[in-house]
């Protein structure tokens, strides 16, 4: 019986099986997440030089543009421990990857991508001396913060307000 | 818990019998130390958000110690694991942060913020020193200090400081 369950995760996973053990050893592989167009791949990874386990999460873009796959490199492989943070978990990279989709269609330059010191990812803008950023927190909420015209502002929001948002406040930082 | 000498902290750094000097000097500085992953080595400017975790953050101060004294590891087990080689330098002038009071809009609501550099001693690391954050007077807790709040209070430290040295990615 596990052995036929076993099979049919691993025929239901196969193509992101394949695609994650592209560049990664088998054995590593622990947990595979499948999206549309992308696959989430969960190691668990020995940092050589800290000697640290590591939770690092691979994400499978190949059919994404250039600056997709850069940005997504930039909040994975993360030895969060080594940095004493807490992780990016699943919930939070399945919600930046929402946000990114968003940005991307509304043709936003992304400055600048982070993880969180508070466990998440972090987007951020610039333009002259405004600064605007979005966090997408471990706990599932996103908020936005912007420092423009010396006045600094926070607050939460619902990531189908994003849209409104960018439209009200991110005309400038389009490269249409 | 080692001694200070277990650990090969040097001596110049110990509190021995020195007690907290309350004043902090005008053109004082706050050394922090921070690492941020080999992806973000060549994104400068994206290293601010990993620098404040605004969770009890620990400084040195300057009038008692040099900027790389913040890379001793006072929590080491042993002398081989005492100091953080490889890890960033962060200076954070306090000049316009001290004592200062700002006024943040959280979630459409002005909350009047200050910032406050205390001295506080450890026994291995006398220069050691905590930037505490108020709300109109009052220390925010850990429970106060959650949302919204936390990336506009970054935003306002990363605006005034700067990398003393960079990690060491190789």
């Amino acid at each position: 019986m596990t052995a036929t369950n076993n099979l049919t995760k691993y025929l239901q996973f196969a193509p992101a099986i394949i695609a994650c053990t592209s560049y990664l050893v088998v054995d590593d592989l622990e947990q595979i997440t499948t999206h549309d167009n992308f696959n989430i791949c969960y190691s668990k990874h020995v940092d050589t030089n800290f000697e640290n386990e590591n939770y690092i999460k691979y994400i499978d873009n190949k059919n994404y543009s250039i600056d997709f796959e850069n940005i997504i490199k930039s909040l994975s492989y993360l030895d969060a421990r080594v940095l004493e943070i807490e992780s990016p978990n699943k919930l939070s990279i399945e919600n930046a990857l929402k946000v990114y989709k968003i940005l991307h269609s509304q043709n936003v330059k992304i400055h600048n991508i982070s993880p969180s010191p508070d466990g998440g990812i972090i987007f951020e803008f610039r333009k002259d001396t405004d600064y605007q950023l979005f966090e997408i927190t471990n706990y599932g909420t996103f908020m936005y913060t912007s420092d423009k015209d010396g006045e600094i502002s926070s607050r939460t929001f619902k990531v189908d307000e994003l849209e409104n948002i960018i439209y009200s406040e991110f005309n400038e930082y389009a490269f249409m | 818990m080692h001694s200070c000498e277990e650990i090969c902290i040097p001596e110049r750094l110990h509190k021995k019998n020195k007690h907290a000097e309350k004043k902090f000097n005008s053109d004082e500085v706050l050394f922090r130390r921070f690492n941020v992953p080999v992806q973000l080595k060549d994104k400068t400017d994206g290293w601010g958000n990993l620098i404040f975790k605004l969770d009890n953050d620990s400084y040195n101060r300057s009038s008692f110690s040099e900027p790389e004294d913040v890379l001793y590891n006072i929590n080491a087990n042993n002398c081989d694991g005492r100091y953080y080689q490889k890890w960033g330098i962060y200076e954070l002038p306090l000049n316009e942060i001290n004592n200062s009071s700002i006024e943040f809009k959280i979630e459409n609501r002005k909350r009047l913020i200050s910032f406050s550099a205390i001295h506080s001693p450890v026994d291995c690391m006398y220069p050691h020193s905590e930037l505490l954050v108020f709300e109109n007077g009052k220390q925010l807790t850990r429970e106060d200090f959650i949302g919204p709040i936390r990336p506009a209070v970054r935003t306002y430290l990363k605006k005034f400081g700067k990398v003393k040295k960079n990690p060491d990615f190789d």
